[in-house]
């Protein structure tokens, strides 16, 4: 019943899990934590956790450039299916869930990454633990390896999944309010530049601007966030340096 | 000719610009990231002639690596030109030393990796592999921060960041391009040097290949791959020699960074101010700067140009390498500085070892002007650095120099790049505006989840702990946040705070739902306990009482706050977690609001909660001991206590006799299957959901499920979407009302449907089914009584037992109950609440929860009435009355000037009037008309001075102000120049009464309506007014008054009292517009033609004052010209003239008289113009008659109604053109053909024909269905009628297409409830959304969203339809009491009844003469038939019958012929009448529709449901006696003065009785409680005095 759901979202001017509407969970991001590939993250969005990896750039198989594009990005995602307490199938290799999710990121990515520098690159993105807005928690993962592994971007992607319950913007879902049904929108930006927005359920017209602002600035927020994780990655990295 | 390629500028900080220029004329500037190299590569590659072949070759080459990558990718390289490119690569890695790549772990992958780098595959550097970890470490990343002055007439203190791109560290420079650099720039201002330099070869060949891939013109001329060369960090002496060079050089190093950043401002404040300038040109010829360059070397380095625009020169090949720096200073100007490092490479092919760097820096504004460049050679460095590799880079002249021309085309790009450069700075300041914040301190809760078929799932739920969670007490001195909207606060006032264990929360909740149990904190721990374990009745019920702010129930979200959290030690259970959590809250309470209240914690026992040492201020108790110490002296808290302990404690009997037992179930009824496979059987059609309905006559064995998805399959069509289920087994512990889902049974054991009105002879069997699971119970309160017992016996009052109470309602099954009070139940009603029914038990389970009083008298039944139609209202709290300006009896309320000043005044400019029934309290109405007369017929207005001091001219035409009255004793205005005034109907002489009297004349022009009408009703048009209560004035939206009338939704008319919606003082005093008092009210004032058509419309809120308050008779003897003197005494507001001024009475009369004959005659043209569109009158449709009598005049009702009706429509086409998706109007669908079949079945029996096509054709032919002779036939058909359409409904515009709007019944496209604000909670969101659409901020706040509007409407639309059926209901135990007490033979019961609806074995009745519907029997259940023996006469010649008895003799009287005697009953085929043969002689006696019939009436007593009518036959009459209707007295309300003068009597008679009884039993020391009479009688004196308030104020 999304009805008995629905104020259960908002209870008390707050969320299921003592968030604001307007809070962002917890974002800890940790960078080259694989050392064998050539970028690496490893992010956590709350409870959401995800690992991305970045093979490449290498070259790319002639069949896989096409005369329009000669880049390939090509993401694979996978969530296996340890990743979540609800979900527990085993996904095959074709799953059309993850080849859509991983079609979302290639799509976000490829307005960021200068396509044009490399002939192709691989990345990975692993699942190990979902609780919700995974997709965004995926493009901001794929950024930061991507930082990590030196590809030339436009600038920083960051992404947020904003829900509408109450007349009120949820920043950041869990899953349990992804569950619900609410209208959600998932939104990737760079700088005030939306490079990706999706829409999960129905969403009214009118709901749409309020939630995109919210969106953008909630974005802005990720990306800072993230970026002092950076920041602190590579002083940390200096200091080593120079301490050798 | 230019082409610019700007690919990657985005985001840029770190910008390469590949320059090349050909012919002298071309240049092309190619704006690239870091690492160009890859251009170049990229170009060589779609130089490739050819790739099969060289794939061959590549796959050799990996080959020779002994091992074939997994994903081995063909390398397109090979071709002799990329031959060169590896080559140079190749050699380049040599030469350095150390590869600027550092090779990755896995040696292929770094192959690979760097052959599409580096376009060649085998280039691999051994002392890469070799290097330990340690050493990739290192190499990773070197960053050098030293400060620099980088130019003379640049500000000191710059500082330069040298990021060296060699090897991996490499990525950092990219990251730092992409994330950190401008934060590092915003920090420190450096500047961000990319030190790299740059490897070109000339290649003469690949130029012409160039212009083959430079298909995007952007791209890269270059013939040559770019290797981008890694500058190593110079150690660290050099690095300090270098800036020790610097700062001596620079005027002020360091010191002076802010001075610095000052003038870097002020730069750009100067950018910014100056105008838009040329297109920049940056340009210089190389040679001429050649010399220049050098011996700027031999200084720092650094050297200043001037630009020389618009000089070109052709020139070798160029590359620049660029890096963009950006100063926070000049970036938060809007200005963009462009650093650019330019690497050049001059020389033929084989200079492969001369490489040089300059350095060009370029400020550009946004518009693109230049600042200025210097350059730099970067030789030196380079020097410096390679020095440390050992290798001396040779210093080569650049034979050329670089351009840079920045074209108009590039302007608007780097605006882009600004654009996209300045973000950071606008996110930095987004972060600081927006609310979205991060949250920081977590915890993780593990939940338990129990799901379907044992599964059991374990979820983990973060938890955000803060501190600043609201307490919700009103006590609390450390400002914690209010609690969120719709969340109620605890009172301050209070003794204690209570707080429920988990446990006790869930068993016990119904006691804290009491008003009597106040300031309950229940804590989230509670809650979500309730939610998991106590379903989700019990959970919507909770939240629903701490939305309600009546209540004072608080959510206190523990398990958020920081100190109240812990997390669950191993070992401990969820419970006991739980308990643990209830504790740390209560105490953190205690503590929080500074021990100000004491905290008692509730726990009903179960769970042994780990007691901390230190209590901390909370008293623990059991709910036992709770009841006890604080609730004892409260029987309802105390009662529902023992109620609920009796319950849980027969529940766990029961389970626990099961679990020790261990049988399984007995098996009485299938168990229900689970949510999941309903679900899913519902979605692939096996099962259907519906709403189950249980037959009321045919009782318990058979019910009907309405499907809510309409029929899908053909079978169902036919009978209307509906499933019959039969027997209990198949309902399968189903209740009326739950939402069931079925499952059809094969067609051969269909059965017959019961009897109805659409049976015909060759009905086939139903759709039959049975009920597989319920979706949702629906249950609700249930008033019940004991059955008494047979024997009587067993009476030991005090155990515990289990009795069955029959609920009041007959599609109930009996509940079983445990409780210690049979014995004081036994006589009673009483509610029940259902707690479950298990698969085994063969009636529900169910707990007591209040008693409501003795069998059989009114006030219970009355009560019962309510509780049944889910109408219960508790009294207004004191709260809610607080909310109301306070009127006392020597304080009326008055009207506020500052109000008065907002609004129009209608006081003096028109006559307001109020019809009404009789005896009407709440008058929410009033209506105004007049007529405007043309000015010519009044050549002169004569203006006595004595009563206006001042004259008002229309100031807009008189530029002349007003005539002071000292100056001139009279004024006399001649009529052209006074060519408007709006003259009040029948005021001829008296104009004054609509002259304007506002005070400032100067202002009248705009301000003063009355002037500006004055004027426009010139013409002989009608003004209409209707002036409606302003009830939104008082009641404010969201407050607790608000709330409460949006919870009742309607007033109640019962047949002898009422519950208001709202405050008796709003709905009785401020809000009723009594006659000679100023109220407010919100008014619709139409402009009409003399023939209605409406000219102009006016809404707004207006100040009036009611001149009459007229009843209906009053009148319509004024309508209908009775003379003055008899009229006026029974008009209150005139009959003092009658004594003092005739002339004023005749005038006011005449006055009188002339507005409402005009009001009728307006309102039958409207009428006739509705009528003509198909407007229907119907009973009982829309005119609903107030609290009154059906027998009204049936003119000023109409009319009245009629002016309502306009106004509504109005009104609702008002708000819909404003607010289309959230206003709230009232459809009246029209009604499917079928459902009119009956109707016309009827009609044809008497001779008439219906045509229901369309409302128009119905109400036409309505109108021709009459017959002299019997009023009734009429009637009856209208009301047939009635029974064929739906229900008008409210909905909100926004959850309706648009072509749903229309009103059938009313032929109105457009319609709503505007006109009864006192009554209709839709009336005031309808007032609401008016007066937001005329622009008023606070009434547009209060709109509700149309999804909640929605809900509201549905809501509102049930409680009329509950508030309807109980009035009826309520007329019926009237009647039921009023029949009760005549003896048998009385004249009274024998009353003359119209057939009006024949079925199987029984015919359809009405009784015109009380209002009943009935249905008398002809067969009964036994077979046997009635033989209603031979007509009679009239009504008079039966009146000596007997009481209907089994054996009368024959001929003189009904009687009843045994089953077997070959008596039958029959219907005719065409269902019009029935035939009754009575016995072998084949005696046939018809019934057919509109016959008429005497009936007996008498009461049907039942002890569990209440009493009901019967109507028993006595005989048939032949011909119609017209005036039987008519005969005899005793209208509707006569009988209810009657019942109730006896009631009072017998309840005089039992207060007496009481007393001394009570008197008997002084010395007895019975509890209050134990005592059945006492307690009853108890109830019975609050109730009785309740109604003599009640009705004291009704009739005042």
């Amino acid at each position: 019943n999304p009805d008995s759901l629905m104020t259960d979202i908002l209870l008390n001017g707050r969320r299921v899990d003592g968030r604001r509407p307007n809070e962002h969970r917890l974002l800890r991001a940790q960078l080259g934590t694989q050392p064998q590939a050539d970028g690496s993250a490893l992010l956590e969005h709350g409870n959401s956790r995800l690992l991305a990896t970045v093979h490449g750039p290498a070259q790319a198989r002639a069949a896989d450039l096409s005369p329009e594009e000669d880049c390939v990005l090509r993401v694979l995602y996978n969530k296996p299916p340890f990743a979540s307490m609800t979900e527990r199938r085993r996904r095959g290799r074709g799953d059309r869930k993850q080849d859509e999710t991983a079609l979302l990121i290639e799509e976000a990515l490829g307005g960021v990454v200068l396509k044009q520098l490399y002939r192709r690159s691989q990345i990975e993105i692993r699942v190990l633990q979902s609780d919700g807005s995974e997709l965004s928690a995926a493009i901001n993962a794929v950024s930061l390896a991507l930082m990590d592994a030196g590809v030339a971007m436009r600038g920083h992607l960051a992404a947020v999944t904003v829900g509408y319950c109450d007349q009120a913007p949820l920043v950041d879902l869990n899953s349990y309010e992804q569950s619900a049904g609410l209208p959600s929108l998932t939104v990737a930006c760079v700088g005030q530049r939306v490079l990706h927005a999706s829409v999960g359920a129905r969403l009214h017209s009118q709901q749409l601007d309020p939630l995109l602002a919210c969106a953008s600035r909630a974005c802005a927020c990720v990306a800072n966030q993230l970026g002092q994780d950076v920041k602190a990655h590579l002083l940390a990295a200096c200091c080593f340096q120079s301490a050798a | 000719a230019a082409a610019i390629s700007l690919e990657g500028v985005g985001g840029a900080y770190i910008i390469c610009l590949g320059l090349y220029v050909c012919g002298g004329l071309v240049l092309l500037v190619e704006l690239l990231w870091l690492a160009s190299n890859f251009v170049r590569l990229e170009v060589a590659h779609r130089g490739a002639p050819e790739i099969g072949a060289q794939r061959d070759r590549h796959e050799e080459l990996l080959s020779t690596d002994g091992v074939r990558p997994a994903h081995s990718k063909p390398l397109r390289s090979a071709v002799p030109e990329l031959e060169a490119a590896q080559v140079s690569g190749q050699r380049f890695a040599g030469k350095c030393g150390r590869p600027w790549h550092q090779p990755l772990p896995a040696a292929r992958r770094s192959k690979e990796i760097r052959s599409s780098r580096l376009g060649s595959a085998d280039d691999t550097p051994q002392d890469g592999d070799k290097s330990s970890p340690q050493d990739r470490m290192t190499s990773k990343i070197s960053l050098r921060l030293h400060q620099a002055v980088l130019g003379r007439g640049r500000p000191p203190g710059r500082g330069e960041l040298l990021v060296d791109a060699g090897g991996p560290g490499r990525k950092f420079v990219r990251s730092l391009g992409v994330v950190l650099a401008n934060e590092l720039l915003l920090l420190g201002e450096q500047q961000l040097l990319l030190g790299l330099s740059n490897k070109a070869d000339d290649g003469e060949g690949q130029r012409e290949e160039a212009g083959e891939v430079g298909e995007a013109g952007a791209g890269v001329g270059e013939a040559e791959p770019v290797v981008v060369r890694p500058r190593h960090p110079p150690p660290v002496e050099a690095v300090q020699a270098h800036e020790d060079d610097l700062d001596e050089d620079g005027a002020a190093g360091q010191q002076v960074h802010g001075a610095a950043q000052l003038e870097l401002l002020e730069i750009g404040r100067q950018l910014l101010d100056a105008p838009l300038g040329d297109v920049a040109v940056a340009g210089e010829a190389a040679d001429d700067h050649c010399g220049d360059d050098e011996e700027d070397e031999g200084e720092d380095g650094q050297h200043l140009h001037s630009v020389e625009p618009g000089r070109v020169q052709p020139a070798a090949d160029v590359v620049v390498l660029g890096v963009v720096d950006v100063p926070a200073a000049v970036v938060g100007l809007g200005h963009i500085v462009l650093g650019v490092q330019v690497a050049f490479e001059a020389g033929g092919p084989q200079a492969e070892a001369e490489e040089g760097a300059l350095h060009l820096r370029l400020q550009l504004d946004p518009v693109g002007r230049h600042e200025g460049h210097k350059v730099q050679d970067a030789g030196q460095h380079s020097a410096d650095k390679h020095a440390t590799e050992g290798e001396v880079p040779r210093q080569a002249g650049p034979k050329v120099w670089c351009w840079l021309h920045v074209v108009g085309a590039i302007q608007s790009e780097l605006q882009d790049v600004m654009r996209w450069t300045i973000w950071p700075m606008a996110s930095a300041s987004l972060c600081a505006d927006a609310p979205v914040l991060m949250a920081t301190q977590r915890a993780n809760k593990h939940i338990l989840l129990r799901l379907d078929r044992g599964r059991r799932v374990r979820l983990v739920r973060e938890v955000y702990l803060r501190s600043d969670v609201p307490c919700c007490s009103e006590l609390c001195r450390r400002g914690c946040q209010a609690p969120a909207d719709g969340c109620a606060s605890l009172p301050a006032a209070l003794t204690h705070y209570v707080l429920p264990d988990c446990a006790a929360a869930r068993a016990y909740w119904e006691l804290f739902e009491l008003p009597e149990v106040e300031g309950v904190l229940l804590t989230l721990t509670s809650l979500h306990h309730i939610q998991g374990a106590g379903g989700r009745r019990l959970y919507n019920r909770v939240k629903s009482q701490l939305r309600d702010p009546r209540q004072s129930t608080a959510l206190f979200d523990n398990e958020f706050q920081a100190e109240c959290w812990r997390d669950r030690r191993p070992g401990e259970s969820e419970d006991q977690h739980a308990a643990g959590l209830n504790w740390s809250a209560a105490r953190w309470y205690a503590q929080h609001l500074d021990y100000a209240i004491p905290i008692v914690l509730v726990t009903d026992g179960t769970v042994e909660p780990c007691q901390p040492e230190d209590k901390g201020g909370v008293d623990v108790l059991s709910v036992a001991d709770y009841v006890a110490r604080f609730h004892g002296d409260k029987p309802q808290v105390t009662q529902i206590f023992e109620s609920l302990r009796a319950s849980l404690a027969a529940a766990e009997a029961a389970s626990s006799a099961e679990g020790s037992a261990g049988e399984s179930t007995r098996g009485d009824y299938p168990e229900h299957l689970s949510a999941e496979s309903l679900k899913a059987g519902v979605k692939s059609g096996q099962f259907l959901q519906g709403c189950l309905h249980v037959s009321r006559k045919s009782g318990q064995d058979t019910a009907v499920v309405s499907l809510s998805g309409g029929a899908q399959m053909l079978e169902l069509k036919a009978s209307r979407g509906e499933i019959l289920i039969v027997g209990q087994r198949d309902r399968n512990r189903a209740v009326h009302g739950d939402i069931v889902c079925v499952q059809l049974l094969p067609k051969a054991s269909w059965a017959q449907p019961v009897e109805g009105e659409q049976q015909t002879a060759d009905s086939a069997a139903a759709p039959t089914g049975r009920v597989v699971g319920i979706a949702q119970r629906n249950w609700r309160d249930y008033v019940c009584s004991v059955e008494p017992a047979a024997d009587g016996s067993s009476k030991d009052s005090g155990a515990s037992k289990r009795i069955l109470a029959v609920p009041w309602d007959r599609r109930v099954p009996k509940i079983r109950i445990a409780t210690s009070q049979a014995a004081a139940l036994a006589s009673q009603r009483f509610v029940v609440r259902i707690d479950a029914w298990p698969a085994d038990s063969q009636y529900p389970n169910g707990h007591f929860v209040r008693p409501l009083g003795a069998v059989g008298h009114l006030e219970t039944e009355t009560q019962a009435l309510l509780i049944e139609h889910g109408l219960a209202v508790r009294e207004f709290s004191a709260k809610q009355l607080a909310e109301l300006p306070a009127v006392t009896e020597d304080q009326p309320w008055q009207v506020d000037p500052q109000e008065v000043a907002k609004r129009r005044d209608l006081r003096q400019s028109h006559l307001v009037f109020s019809i009404d029934p009789v005896g009407c309290v709440d008058v929410d109405d009033t209506l105004s008309v007049r007529v405007c007369v043309p000015v010519s017929e009044y050549p002169w207005v004569y203006v006595p001075v004595s009563e206006y001091p001042r004259v008002y001219l229309p100031v807009s035409e008189y530029p002349r102000v007003c005539v002071p009255v000292s100056e001139y004793p009279r004024v006399c205005v001649p009529v052209s120049e006074y060519p408007r005034v709006c003259v009040p109907v029948c005021l001829c002489p008296i104009i004054l009464d609509s002259v304007c009297q506002c005070p400032n004349i100067l202002e009248s022009r705009c301000q003063c309506p009355n002037i500006l009408e004055s004027r426009r009703l010139d013409n002989g048009n009608i003004e209409l007014g209707v002036h409606i209560a302003d009830v939104t004035h008082f009641v404010k939206a969201n407050s607790l008054c608000d709330i409460e009338a949006r919870q009742r939704c309607t007033s109640i008319y019962l047949a002898d009292r009422r519950y208001d919606m709202l405050p008796l003082l709003l709905s009785g005093n401020l809000c009723s517009l009594w006659s000679q008092v100023d109220r407010y009210a919100v008014s619709v004032i139409w402009e009409l033609t003399p023939d209605t058509e409406v000219v102009s419309v006016w809404y707004g809120r207006t100040v009036i004052r009611s001149a009459y308050k007229l009843f209906y008779e009053m009148a319509q003897r004024i309508h209908d010209g009775e003379a003055m003197e008899t009229a006026v005494p029974d008009i209150p507001e005139l009959a003092p003239l009658l004594k003092r001024d005739r002339d004023l009475l005749r005038r006011r009369f005449a006055q009188l008289r002339e507005a409402v004959s005009l009001l009728v005659g307006v309102a039958n043209t409207i009428k006739a113009r509705r009528m003509a569109c198909g407007g229907l009158e119907l009973e009982g449709v829309e005119v609903q008659a107030k609290f009154a009598d059906p027998e009204r005049t049936q003119l000023e009702d109409l009319v009245i109604a009629e002016c309502m009706i306009f106004a509504n429509h109005w009104v609702a086409r008002k708000i819909v053109a404003y607010y289309p998706s959230q206003s709230c109007l009232r459809r009246h669908p029209p009604p499917r053909q079928e459902f009119f079949d009956s109707l016309i079945r009827c009609a044809q029996a008497r001779g008439f024909t219906i045509k229901a096509d369309s409302n128009r054709q119905l109400a036409e032919s309505l109108d021709s269905c009459v017959d002299p002779a019997d009023p009734e036939v009429n009637r009856i058909l209208r009301t047939l009628a009635t029974q064929a359409m739906s229900n008008a409904l409210y909905f909100s515009t926004g959850a309706l297409p648009r072509d749903q709007f229309a009103h059938y019944g009313l032929a109105l496209d457009l319609y709503t409830h505007f006109t009864s604000p006192i009554r209709r909670y839709a009336d005031i969101l309808v007032h609401r959304c008016l007066l937001a659409a005329l622009g008023d901020s606070e009434a547009e706040d209060a709109l509700l969203p149309n999804q909640e509007l929605e809900a509201q409407c549905c809501l509102m639309n049930e409680r009329h339809r509950a508030a309807q059926h109980a009035q009826m209901a309520s007329m019926q135990l009237f009647q039921c009491l009023f029949f009760r007490a005549r003896p048998p033979t009385d004249p009274l019961r024998l009353v003359e009844a119209v057939v009006c609806q024949v079925r199987d074995s029984s015919i359809g009745v009405f009784v015109p003469r009380y209002g009943i519907k009935g249905s008398v029997r002809l067969a009964r259940s036994d077979g046997s038939v009635l033989d209603a023996g031979p007509p009679a006469r009239d009504l008079r010649s039966v009146q000596a019958a007997p009481p209907l008895a089994e054996a009368a003799p024959d001929g003189c009287g009904p009687r009843w012929i045994p089953a077997g005697s070959g008596a039958s009953v029959s219907r005719d085929p065409s269902g019009g009448s029935l035939r009754v043969s009575t016995g072998p002689e084949q005696k046939q006696q018809v019934y057919s529709l509109f016959d008429h019939l005497v009936v007996r009436v008498s009461v049907a007593e039942s002890h569990s449901h209440g009493p009901a009518l019967q109507l028993d036959l006595v005989a048939r009459l032949v011909s119609k006696d017209a005036g039987a209707a008519d005969a005899g007295g005793g209208g509707k309300a006569d009988l209810v003065r009657q019942v109730r003068e006896r009631e009072e009597q017998q309840e005089e008679e039992r207060r007496r009785d009481l007393k001394r009884r009570q008197g008997e039993e002084e010395g007895g020391q019975q509890h209050l409680l134990q005592s059945t009479g006492t307690l009853y009688h108890f109830l019975l004196d609050t109730a009785r005095r309740d109604a003599k308030r009640r009705r004291g104020s009704g009739q005042d």
